[in-house]
């Protein structure tokens, strides 16, 4: 009978420990729910926001322009180049020949300027442009909807990268220590006095800067923060028993490292992640905004607070730049600070 | 036991000192002298009890033996011989090829101090006593899962929680998840670094007997590392104290203990609690003066004569050798034959 109880008990790993206890802090919870899944639907924005059409049903044949370039002749459209799909959708629905367009639920694209619209660009807020249009004419809405997924993916490609080399080089000066973690160290200290915004302007005059450039040169910066955790989690794990076992019976460096003392030396790049993101969207948010940042036509966020600046009167540029920009940031943080507490020993061993 | 059992592993005048860093420049200032020249026999399929106070150099002496000194202090400085003996012959521990060190790291383990610290709370106990077997045998799946079984039950615990976390178990469990990681690859030597000192008194008689249980059926050879000398003397045939990283005394377990020679073992005895009040009325209790020395400056000649009741002005000049009182005992003192 005793034997039945333990069978039916669920061991639960300190992994899992910690996931439910993130789960249990709702505000954490909800916000990383929300943040991931807008961050999924907006890598679906050609499908949700474009002036391309998603479905042309023309002469009997259906066409999919979303997916492929269909000039404007061949519609019957009098105009060069891509076939202007919110005219042709007009020009069908009063033919009513069998032909028709669906449009996306939010028919502009990010990059077409509208210059039909009366009156100079930036034009405030109305029906059709939910947030305006900026200095070129472009839909606001829409390059904040795609500038937020650029944004996100930029900071988690340099997350993934600075943290990957911090984690590497941490690790190993924590594990190997003596002559080698004297040298580096100072090596890092001397880096890390290098003028981030120095080098980022040098680099741009001499080349015109693209998403891999951005990540690779602000992971140069960003590297450093992580290793000096890595080398501390390192030096402490290694000097307890378990490793000590485990160099023991014979297991090589590299097993000692990875199965051993780098699960058990996560807990602050986990919770320094979120708040990491953060920064590295500040980052981009600020190179867009002084011009160092992505090429143009690219929809950023600093792009069009720089715009707000220039056209100070066109409250609409910054006021929505600045709402977006905040309320992700604040998301990022919530789930940085729940992953924080859920990962706190102490409070963690008192809910146990 | 067979007392005249062939040595094992042979320790030849073996030192650890471990270099203190200071300085603008980080060189060396000084050195901590853990171990300093010292010689012993471990002997086939008997338990040799290591004794002393915190700080005298015993844990050093086990992690020595096991060479993963370095893997906390790459600086440090190790001399003399490790030998340990197989039936292919001998070998030294410090200029092993790699091939033969993975067989030593079989033939020789440890059980820690820490049950606590000693087992990675990542893994599962299955997967904490299946490690040395994917080290060091080519058993299939089936096969380790069988043998991770065994070794529980050997060990007094359920097969049936092989799948569970080590913060699951009390501390003697824990321990005895230790015992059984050693004794998975089948060794010949274990170096039990205070296996018990971290436990209940309770727990510790059932895991000392559960150790010498396992010694009767497996011919094992301990060292066995303490400074609680009532149960270095319940488990070892042969007792070793040791006093700032040098060996006082060595000898069989029933002489050191009832007439002991050296006035360290004599003070150190006197300390153990008797069971009995009455009897320990009429004890005599030496109570030594000062504290340890430092490591990093040790007192010229014996060390223990600036503790010592009976240091004559002649033991600061050098150090007093191991001289033998018969019957297999060495004592580190020319005023007490």
């Amino acid at each position: 009978m005793k034997k039945e109880k333990i069978t039916e008990y669920k061991s639960e790993s300190v992994f899992r420990k910690r996931l439910r206890r993130f789960r249990s802090l709702k505000r954490g919870y909800y916000s990383f729910l929300i943040i991931v899944t807008l961050y999924v639907i907006s890598f679906f924005c050609p499908l949700l926001m474009n002036h391309k059409a998603l479905i042309v049903k023309y002469e009997g044949k259906l066409y999919f322009p979303a997916f492929k370039y269909h000039p404007g002749k061949f519609f019957g459209q009098d105009i060069y180049g891509e076939a202007n799909y919110r005219d042709l959708k007009g020009q069908f629905d009063v033919e009513r020949r069998g032909n028709w367009v669906l449009m996306p639920p939010y028919p502009y694209g990010p990059y077409e300027t509208l210059l039909d619209k009366t009156g100079e660009p930036p034009n405030p807020p109305s029906k059709d442009h939910w947030f305006g249009t900026d200095d070129r004419g472009r839909d606001v809405f829409v390059r904040l909807a795609y500038g937020f997924n650029v944004s996100i993916s930029f900071a988690i490609c340099v997350l993934v990268v600075a943290y990957s080399i911090g984690i590497t080089i941490g690790a190993s000066l924590g594990y190997f220590g003596g002559r080698f973690d004297i040298i580096f160290q100072r090596f890092i200290e001397i880096w890390s006095a290098m003028p981030f915004l120095y080098t980022v302007m040098i680099v741009a005059s001499i080349v015109l800067p693209n998403f891999g450039l951005l990540v690779l040169v602000l992971c140069l910066f960003r590297w450093m923060g992580m290793t000096y955790y890595m080398r501390g989690e390192f030096y402490r794990e290694k000097a307890k028993d378990y490793v000590q076992a485990a160099i023991a019976m014979g297991a090589t460096d590299r097993k000692v490292i990875f199965k051993h003392i780098l699960p058990n030396a996560l807990t602050p790049v986990i919770t320094f992640a979120p708040f990491n993101l953060v920064v590295f969207i500040g980052s981009l948010v600020g190179l867009d905004f002084l011009g160092f940042g992505l090429p143009p036509p690219t929809p950023s966020w600093g792009e069009l607070i720089r715009q707000g600046m220039a056209n100070i009167f066109s409250w609409w540029l910054v006021l929505f730049t600045f709402t977006a920009l905040f309320f992700t940031l604040i998301l990022v943080v919530f789930v940085g600070e729940a992953v924080r507490q859920a990962f706190d020993p102490r409070a963690f061993s008192r809910l146990r | 036991m067979n007392k005249t059992g062939k040595p094992v592993i042979q320790i030849r005048d073996l030192k650890v000192h471990f270099p203190v860093f200071g300085g603008v420049f980080l060189g060396k200032v000084a050195e901590v002298k853990a171990v300093d020249g010292i010689s012993f026999d471990l002997l086939e399929g008997e338990t040799l009890g290591l004794v002393g106070e915190s700080g005298c150099g015993k844990t050093t002496v086990g992690r020595a033996i096991i060479n993963i000194l370095r893997s906390t202090a790459p600086d440090v400085i190790v001399g003399g011989e490790v030998l340990f003996h197989t039936d292919n012959g001998t070998v030294d521990v410090a200029n092993m090829n790699k091939r033969r060190m993975r067989h030593y790291r079989s033939m020789v383990q440890m059980i820690f101090q820490d049950p606590y610290a000693s087992l990675n709370p990542r893994l599962t106990v299955a997967r904490i006593v299946e490690e040395p077997l994917l080290i060091h045998t080519k058993m299939n799946k089936a096969q380790r899962e069988e043998r991770i079984g065994w070794l529980l039950e050997k060990v007094g615990l359920d097969p049936e929680q092989a799948q569970r976390y080590p913060h699951e178990f009390s501390g003697g469990q824990r321990q005895r998840i230790g015992i059984a990681r050693a004794l998975a690859t089948n060794p010949k030597v274990i170096i039990a670094d205070e296996p018990v000192s971290a436990l209940d008194v309770s727990i510790q008689a059932q895991v000392i007997n559960q150790l010498q249980d396992l010694q009767d059926e497996l011919g094992l050879t301990f060292l066995f590392i303490a400074h609680d000398l009532s149960v270095v003397e319940h488990i070892s045939q042969r007792i070793e104290v040791m006093y700032l990283g040098h060996i006082v005394e060595i000898g069989p377990s029933d002489m050191v203990y009832n007439d002991p020679r050296h006035p360290y073992t004599k003070a150190l005895l006197s300390a153990v609690p008797l069971p009995d009040p009455k009897g320990a009325a009429g004890r005599q209790r030496i109570i030594l003066t000062g504290d340890v020395p430092t490591p990093l400056h040790k007192p010229s000649g014996c060390p223990f004569r600036t503790r010592c009741p009976i240091a004559k002005p002649i033991c600061a000049e050098h150090l007093p050798p191991l001289e033998d009182h018969g019957g297999g005992r060495l004592v580190a003192c020319p005023w007490v034959k």
